[in-house]
């Protein structure tokens, strides 16, 4: 089944060949068709098309080059602006400086409450 | 080359190029037809240039076999968006719809039994046993290795022995 020889399958294929031939179209007639195309399809513009490819991928680049830059500087001013940590104040800050602050304020240490009061009276004997 | 005498060289080679034009689109004339001019126009175009690396022949063939595979392409996305857009069934290019009744038996299993093939495996046993070149000669005309042209070679003949001997009992 499985041996058949190159000489069986080149005749087999002869006869392929031999049929198409029957049905091939003429050589002139084919060149003829397409030699009147030929000029257009040489296609002049190519190099015109090259030219605006390369400028179109240079405007690109330079578009890149430019956003990238924009964006950069973008960045360093963010950055300027940012306050350090350590001036940091929170927005109600405000609030808590009131009036009453200091006397609610806890005493210092080593200090007693009548040492205005004390401190007072020895002054008015003094003058 | 001359265009003169290209034009001649090429008249000689029509014949093969037409059958190898007929392989190179799944035998239909149609489109055979097509490719052969378009590659004809290539060639006289200087789009398609002949530096003398290997003969003209396997140029030639070459250049038919890229403009066919171009052209197969062209046609399939064609016939998608075609599809896509009416839902009309297309026949199949590759298929001539009247191949079967105006061909002898013997030739419809040959074409049915190379048709069961890769397409690898049909173009290099087309160009061994219908166009009588050597596996170095169609490894070039289809930019594969030798050793791989010759993997192809001895697969396809194979496969296509068993299937024209099992096609023959049946």
């Amino acid at each position: 089944m499985n041996d058949m020889s190159d000489d069986e399958l080149r005749t087999r294929f002869s006869a392929l060949r031999n049929q198409d031939r029957r049905h091939e179209p003429q050589f002139s007639e084919l060149w003829n068709r397409a030699e009147p195309a030929a000029p257009a399809a040489a296609r002049p513009y190519a190099p015109t098309f090259r030219w605006i490819a390369a400028a179109a991928g240079i405007a690109l680049a330079a578009a890149l080059v430019v956003s990238k830059s924009r964006e950069s500087r973008n960045h360093q001013l963010i950055v300027t602006t940012v306050p350090s940590i350590s001036d940091w104040q929170s927005p109600t800050a405000g609030l808590l400086q009131a009036p009453s602050r200091d006397l609610l304020a806890p005493p210092s240490l080593l200090s007693s409450v009548f040492d205005g009061v004390t401190q007072t009276a020895v002054q008015s004997k003094t003058d | 080359m001359e265009q003169c005498e290209l034009e001649r060289e090429l008249g000689q080679l029509h014949s093969e190029s037409w059958g190898w034009a007929l392989a190179c689109c799944g035998r239909d004339r149609e489109v055979a037809e097509d490719v052969l001019q378009t590659a004809y126009l290539r060639i006289i175009s200087g789009r398609a240039r002949f530096n003398g690396d290997s003969s003209l022949k396997t140029w030639v063939f070459g250049v038919i076999r890229l403009t066919a595979r171009g052209e197969l392409r062209r046609r399939w996305l064609w016939r998608r968006r075609a599809d896509s857009e009416t839902a009309i069934d297309f026949a199949d290019p590759t298929r001539g719809a009247d191949l079967v009744l105006e061909e002898s038996d013997r030739r419809a299993r040959l074409i049915r039994a190379l048709n069961s093939l890769s397409r690898r495996q049909k173009e290099v046993l087309q160009l061994v046993f219908y166009h009588d070149m050597t596996i170095e000669e169609a490894a070039a005309i289809m930019k594969v290795s030798i050793g791989s042209a010759r993997t192809h070679y001895e697969r396809g003949k194979k496969a296509l022995a068993r299937k024209l001997g099992s096609e023959a009992e049946a």
